[in-house]
């Protein structure tokens, strides 16, 4: 097997074991097939500015769940926010997360709160983590002179 | 249609290319999740919509107000800081704005769906949407042309049949 058909095969199991594995859903395929000539990069803008938004949300939420006197309201305006963005790339464990985040919210849960807030930062570093590597693998593959293969 | 028809039909019947309908559909699209709304822009142009973002409603709201024919649908997300779906809904209905609002969220519960029904939304869809919806979105502007139309219509007809009521006494 030549170099770029391998390369192929590694990115491909990657990204199935992403799916199977829940980091990734249908969404993600949206993305993919919105990407075209005229915005060849579109899958990794898109996501590095849910990275962006993310980091920006998740250090506002650690500042909150500090104060003495929490805003639930804030911390679910932003948990909604997090919610959303990782739903529109499809990043399937943050949003799952952020579920459980604003019930904790709705009960004024302050342990549950800053449980969730663990979690969905695990979970954030764990699909960024995951993400990252997936575009290495494709620029590997561009580079030996391949194709990205539809999925 | 004789010329003289189409004199009588409003301006905000006749603001898009008829034969080339739905490409060139003029969508104002609002959301302040960056990351969302440059996937809804790509997804609305591949439709071939003119597509104008906005983060904020208020900023939506001021090119609306500036001239509402520049639009023929507004697609927006409902919980947004400062304005929010609701709110401008119901600055769009004060102002007399009568372009087909879609609202969108990734919130699904029953009681917020129906508010938006009820504060004049003409369809609520859940985020994040589809191609398959965002390929018919059309319909809503569609429908309002039809209704235009025929609003047309019957006051062209009471004018011909020679009914003045209508007519303003100067």
């Amino acid at each position: 097997m030549d170099t770029v058909t391998q390369l192929q095969r590694q990115l491909v199991d990657y990204t199935n074991s992403l799916f199977l594995e829940g980091f990734l859903n249908e969404q993600f395929n949206q993305l993919q097939q919105l990407q075209d000539e005229s915005n060849p990069d579109f899958v990794v803008e898109v996501v590095s500015l849910f990275f962006q938004d993310s980091e920006r949300l998740l250090n506002e939420l650690a500042k909150i769940l500090e104060q003495k006197n929490i805003d639930f309201k804030k911390v679910d305006a932003h948990v909604h926010q997090l919610k959303g963005s990782s739903s529109s790339i499809g990043a399937q464990r943050v949003q799952r997360v952020c579920i459980a985040f604003r019930n904790s919210c709705e009960e004024k849960n302050i342990e549950g709160c800053q449980k969730c807030l663990q979690h969905v930062k695990y979970e954030y570093t764990h699909v960024k983590n995951k993400l990252e590597t997936l575009f290495k693998l494709e620029q590997q593959v561009l580079a030996a002179g391949g194709t990205i293969p539809m999925y | 249609m004789a010329s003289g028809e189409e004199n009588i039909l409003s301006d905000s019947c006749r603001n898009y290319n008829a034969e080339e309908f739905p490409a060139g559909l003029r969508v104002l699209a609002v959301d302040d999740d960056p990351c969302y709304l440059s996937v809804l822009e790509k997804m609305l142009r591949d439709c071939l919509y003119q597509v104008t973002t906005c983060d904020r409603a208020k900023d939506a709201l001021s090119l609306l107000e500036e001239d509402k024919n520049k639009f023929d649908l507004v697609i927006s997300d409902l919980h947004m800081p400062e304005m929010d779906g609701f709110q401008l809904l119901e600055m769009m209905e004060l102002l007399d704005i009568d372009v087909p609002v879609v609202i969108m969220s990734v919130d699904d519960q029953k009681e917020v769906v129906m508010k938006c029904i009820l504060k004049g939304a003409c369809e609520y869809l859940a985020k994040p949407l589809q191609m398959e919806t965002i390929k018919f979105i059309w319909r809503h502007v569609f429908r309002k042309k039809q209704k235009c139309l025929k609003e047309s219509e019957k006051s062209t007809e009471s004018v011909v049949n020679g009914d003045n009521s209508q007519l303003k006494t100067i």
